[in-house]
């Protein structure tokens, strides 16, 4: 739709060439008011949107945040559809095939500001994931996403603070806010449901039986993804944080707690200059019996990189892990349990590339047929993996399609060993010996398991609506702690209008973060004006003030002003018809 | 209580429903005169009517499986269409006459009412003094289920429920969450159009009315128990209004599908049974 690419221009020369711009649009795919253009029921075009999210099934929250700016496009003249798209189907057309005006979502953040990199970076823009899915681009701002991972200290803050400015004042996608995560617990069994973030990879680790006497116990989770059967591959994106098969299953080098990156299958590390050499702990093995190696640890680096393990001239990074990856050059074994990795990071951001899970390498090796040249889908993405070998300290025991899954507990993962390593300190060994998803249709369902005492616990994503239905029942209580799930609205920079930033900004002008957060989640949220969650990174000008107060709500209360919301998209460069309707 | 508790629930209403319907719309005189002439022929004669209505549920069942990942892959997106179409109007303006009695008389009529509904005609039809309604209701049914389903994987289109801003409330999973066990094994939240539940039931309905001279008393139940099920639908957000009436529509064709091809069905039915008893026998010798 590139015929014209000046958003500025004058109404008459716009209708000369409707004809003809419809024409290409309409053939471009997607675009009702075009169709409708071509069909000569609209003299001039109307700005037209489709908007998807989550059916309320999956998502309530991200559903009304859509319904809402969909009533509020439709008051200031846009043309807008509103279709549901179930997680599965959201990775497909979303993080695959970018095919999409705008969507209301969730995505995991990181608390390091360099997950901003693969983000928004302009040259990421035909990857997988949360690669740049917004078809986002500015060069100054690649500059800076790439430099901040080479600095450390004030220098990086002074360019990550420029960073969340830029990223600001684009708003190449919308901040919403943080959900609360909310699992709803039995109390007779296990304690401890809240000694960490419930979505973080350790959580399960922290709990403990309330009996002290009692091990081998089955810990029974609920859970309402059907996919949970079906998908345990580490390469596929996520949507949301909590993710048993990345906290179980597989293991990485190094994880994430007690506010720093610790090691985990590696025993130690040390920097020296842009070299950061790692020792394995001993005796590690995968759950299918085979020993883990170094050889394993550069395999799993050069294959999340690509896929197609240079089979092909094209590169096929994985979706995930992959900025972790590309903060290494080159990983070289020194011996059984010893590699070498040739850094391109400051050592403050270093670390971070150890927390890539480790694959297999006789497993993963043969998984790198090119499935999909054009989105740059391999064997290594769509696989179910349902037979996942992991180093995990629980591994794989049965599944039941779209019913159950059942792991058991791995004695011999450092977690669990009685060697007294400070890990085993920490968190060994697991509370439970065994652990059984059960897989229900809903919230409600989830929690009334857990009634009928069928269930010890929920995966922390309740909707926050049956947070009361919880607190009346005697022998459940509610875990719930602030997560780094961002509820957002997203925007495909590629197309028309919303490669125009002023368009964007207009949108976000429609949005009241501040009541999203009381009446969507009910308070179990925080509100954010930058997908960088510790304020420490941000601008001061740029702070949550009981507002946005980049783009701030273009209404009173929870009222939209629409004129004072169409100014917005005037300003932007757009115009509005007599009707009302807002043209190009 | 979980989906075997489900299903015990229903399984027992229902029965209690068709115990009670077949004293008072069969009548006790007639089940005392098939008593005495004893009920196998009956069956034998409903037999492969039966077994072709099986081969047609588990056929389509199984493609329904399947179905639901393909019609993401080939199948049109309506949803956002219908809720341009019709809103929140016909939902809001039935749930503003919401009352408890109201919820529990219609979440009664969506689980229990239809099941028997369903299956009450064909108890019924296999008694009657001739096998034409019993032949008539068995293709108008596996018309509705074969065409229905092509339809779901044609159409992805969720229902109102799935859109929060519309305001509408969920009573059935809101009041019996344990519902969704047994809802969620049967359908998937795709699948809305057309509502199933209406054109079965109005199927059923328009037969009651056509065979009165059978049973007169049962279309005094079988019509306003079929309308009960269409608005309770829509008043338990299930379905959205153009769902119901295409649902009606597709009622409508497959009753006059089934009496413009009746002769040809039990023709090619009658020669199916032939050819298996024959085989059948060629086996045995």
């Amino acid at each position: 739709m590139n015929n014209h690419t000046d958003g500025q221009a004058p109404l008459t020369r716009r209708q000369v060439v409707a004809g003809g711009a419809a024409g290409v649009a309409a053939l471009s795919g997607g675009c009702l008011g075009s169709v409708r253009n071509l069909l000569g029921l609209a003299s001039a075009s109307q700005v037209s949107l489709r908007v998807v999210a989550p059916p309320v099934d999956w998502d309530r929250r991200a559903n009304e945040i859509a319904g809402q700016l969909v009533n509020r496009l439709e008051k200031v003249g846009v043309d807008t559809r509103f279709p549901l798209l179930p997680p599965e189907q959201f990775r497909e057309q979303i993080l695959y095939r970018r095919d999409f005006d705008v969507y209301v979502g969730t995505m995991p953040v990181r608390s390091d500001p360099d997950f901003l990199r693969p983000l928004l970076t302009s040259t990421r823009t035909n990857e997988l994931g949360w690669q740049n899915p917004f078809g986002f681009t500015d060069k100054a701002l690649d500059e800076r996403l790439d430099a901040q991972r080479r600095q450390a200290g004030a220098d990086r803050a002074d360019v990550v603070r420029d960073m969340l400015q830029t990223i600001a004042g684009e708003q190449p996608f919308v901040p919403i806010a943080t959900d609360r995560a909310i699992a709803a617990v039995r109390t007779d069994a296990f304690a401890g449901w809240e000694r960490t973030r419930l979505r973080d990879p350790t959580w399960l680790f922290e709990i403990e039986p309330v009996e002290e006497s009692v091990d081998g116990q089955t810990l029974r989770v609920t859970a309402k993804d059907k996919r949970i059967t079906e998908r345990l591959n580490p390469l596929v994106p996520w949507i949301n944080e909590f993710d048993l098969v990345r906290s179980l299953l597989y293991d990485p080098l190094a994880r994430y707690y007690d506010g720093a990156v610790r090691p985990w299958l590696a025993r130690e590390w040390s920097i020296d200059g842009d070299e950061l050499t790692v020792t394995l702990r001993p005796g590690l093995r995968w759950h299918d019996g085979e020993p883990l190696t170094a050889e394993d640890v550069r395999f799993t680096y050069q294959f999340v990189s690509d896929t197609s393990l240079d089979s092909t001239e094209a590169v096929y990074p994985a979706p995930t892990f992959q900025r972790q990856a590309s903060l290494v050059d080159e990983v070289t074994v020194l011996g059984e349990r010893q590699v070498r990795m040739r850094m391109d990071a400051s050592g403050a951001v270093a670390p971070d590339a150890l927390t890539v899970a480790l694959l297999p390498k006789h497993i993963w090796e043969s998984r790198t047929n090119v499935v999909d040249a054009q989105t740059g889908l391999t064997r290594a993405i769509t696989h179910g993996n349902t037979d996942a070998i992991g180093s995990g300290p629980m591994a794989l025991k049965s599944r039941r399609r779209e019913r159950s899954l059942r792991l058991s507990r791995v004695g011999n993962h450092p977690v669990n060993r009685d060697d007294d390593s400070e890990l085993a300190r920490r968190f060994g060994p697991l509370a439970f010996t065994e652990l059984v998803v059960r897989v229900t249709p809903s919230d409600l369902t989830m929690v009334s398991f857990l009634e009928e005492g069928k269930a010890d616990v929920t995966v922390p994503h309740l909707d926050n609506e049956v947070v009361s239905r919880i607190v009346t029942n005697d022998e459940l209580s509610v875990a719930t702690s602030p997560s780094r799930t961002l509820y957002h609205v997203g925007f495909n920079a590629r197309r028309r209008p919303l490669r125009t930033p002023g368009f964007r900004r207009a949108v976000a002008h429609l949005i009241n973060k501040a009541s999203v957060v009381d009446s969507v989640f009910g308070g179990y949220a925080d509100p954010h004006t930058s997908p960088v969650l510790d304020e420490s990174w941000i601008p001061g000008n740029i702070r949550w003030n009981g507002g946005d107060p980049e783009v701030p709500f273009a209404g009173v209360e929870d009222e939209l002003d629409a004129d004072r919301a169409r100014e917005h998209f005037r300003a932007a460069g757009f115009h509005y018809g007599e009707d009302g309707r807002l043209v190009y | 209580m979980a989906l075997f508790d489900v299903l015990l629930d229903v399984t027992t209403v229902t029965v209690a429903l068709l115990a009670v319907s077949l004293v008072l719309i069969v009548g006790v005189g007639r089940l005392r005169s098939i008593y005495r002439d004893g009920l196998r022929k009956r069956i034998a004669a409903a037999l492969p009517y039966l077994v072709f209505l099986g081969i047609v549920l588990g056929v389509m069942g199984t493609f329904r499986r399947v179905g639901s990942d393909l019609s993401w892959v080939v199948g049109i997106e309506i949803s956002s269409y219908i809720l341009d179409f019709e809103g929140g109007a016909v939902i809001l303006w039935l749930q503003s006459f919401e009352s408890s009695a109201l919820t529990a008389y219609f979440t009664g009529v969506y689980i229990y009412g239809y099941v028997y509904l369903l299956i009450f005609p064909f108890l019924a039809y296999l008694l009657a003094s001739d096998h034409q309604p019993f032949r008539t209701l068995s293709l108008a049914y596996a018309f509705n289920y074969v065409v229905g389903i092509l339809l779901y994987v044609t159409f992805i289109a969720y229902g109102p429920r799935n859109y929060e801003h519309l305001g509408v409330a969920q009573f059935l999973y809101d009041t019996w969450p344990q519902s969704q066990l047994l809802t969620s094994e049967v359908n998937v939240n795709t699948n809305v159009f057309p509502s199933l539940h209406s054109s079965v039931s109005t199927t059923i309905a328009i037969l009651a009315v056509k065979t009165r001279d059978r049973y007169p008393r049962w279309p005094l139940i079988a019509v306003p128990l079929a309308v009960s099920v269409c608005v309770s639908t829509m008043y338990l957000a299930i379905h959205w209004a153009t769902d119901v009436v295409a649902g009606i529509g597709l009622a409508v064709i497959a009753v006059w599908f089934a009496e413009r091809y009746y002769d040809q069905y039990v023709m090619f039915i009658e020669w199916s049974r032939d050819r298996a008893l024959e085989t059948y026998r060629g086996l045995r010798q």
